[in-house]
């Protein structure tokens, strides 16, 4: 996790205090909370929407929609988890409206990049992924339905714990477990069924 | 609160969804700089100016408020019945400082000449 000057590393008092200095009036504060959150949000994006271009834009509408809606933060949930919730909607809604429809299928990704699968599923798991494989990552997970690729990537690639998936999607944490296990079936059948069907 | 979580992804899953590399730090600054930009284009910030800017918003529910106040007095403390003779009468002749607020127009003109004689005795 990066530190950012005047922000802690735990999402808690830190983040308060800077909601707070900009509810004040301070609006250049919330640059920093801009810096820390980046990369995740964008995270976010680029898997639920399937590209860091499509991701660059979600996530600059996320950032102001955060700031829109900054003085209805309750600081209940932290802002972290709000940011995601807000982030989380987003995306659904640009899917749902079908703005950032991913253009390949499953099969068709398999084609094309068959071989970079296999690269990625060898490599070690301590391994850094480059960015062509994380690009990958994203477009495979665009092939999923939209609540499998969202709890997916909140659970395996945010590191989000049940309850925080619970409060980001808005919804109790038995649908968050029932969501995962059936999202992880989903994506495991497929990656197998590629698998199988290689070494035939 | 921590909660028992279910058993982890399958091997398969976990060796394929891992996360990117994060984003150069140039870039984040970039990426904060435009979010900014909207920001300050979108939503301009109140400026604080001096406390008489602030003026109307506290002024007009003050004096709706007073209003409202004196339309109550109005209504439970009518004024008294009196009328300008029978304060001087009260007042036991003695010409006062209050014989030339009571000569009022709403007096009427029995009680202006009243008031008159009095005031000339």
């Amino acid at each position: 996790m990066v530190e950012w000057p005047g922000v802690t590393s735990s999402t808690g008092s830190g983040e308060q205090a800077l909601v707070a200095r900009i509810l004040a009036g301070e609006q250049e504060a919330y640059a920093q909370l801009v810096r820390k959150h980046h990369p995740g949000i964008f995270g976010l994006c680029a898997a639920m929407l399937g590209g860091r271009t499509q991701a660059e834009d979600a996530a600059q509408e996320v950032f102001l929609k955060a700031y829109k809606a900054l003085p209805r933060f309750q600081g209940q949930a932290s802002f972290h988890t709000w940011l995601y919730r807000i982030a989380s909607n987003h995306c659904l809604d640009l899917l749902r409206q079908g703005l950032r429809r991913p253009a390949a299928s499953w099969d068709e990704l398999l084609q094309t990049q068959g071989d970079a699968v296999h690269r990625l599923l060898a490599a070690r798991p301590d391994e850094q992924l480059r960015q062509e494989d994380a690009d990958l990552v994203h477009r495979a997970l665009a092939c999923l339905p939209a609540d499998y690729r969202l709890v997916l990537t909140l659970r395996e690639l945010q590191g989000f714990s049940y309850e925080d998936i619970a409060r980001a999607m808005d919804c109790s944490l038995d649908s968050v477990k029932a969501r995962l296990r059936r999202a992880r079936a989903e994506l495991e059948s497929r990656l197998r069924h590629f698998l199988s069907a290689e070494i035939v | 609160m921590q909660t028992e979580e279910p058993d982890d992804a399958p091997p398969l899953v976990k060796a394929f969804l891992r996360p990117g590399p994060e984003p150069a730090r140039r870039d984040t600054d970039a990426f904060a700089r435009s979010v900014m930009a909207r920001v300050r284009r979108e939503c301009p910030a109140e400026a604080a100016g001096p406390w008489y800017a602030a003026g109307p918003r506290w002024l007009v529910p003050a004096l709706s408020l007073g209003l409202a106040a004196v339309a109550v007095m109005a209504v439970l403390l009518p004024v008294s019945e009196l009328s300008a003779t029978e304060s001087l009468l009260m007042s036991d002749g003695e010409p006062t400082h209050l014989v030339p607020v009571l000569a009022r127009s709403e007096q009427s003109a029995v009680d202006s000449m009243l008031a008159m004689a009095l005031w000339e005795d």
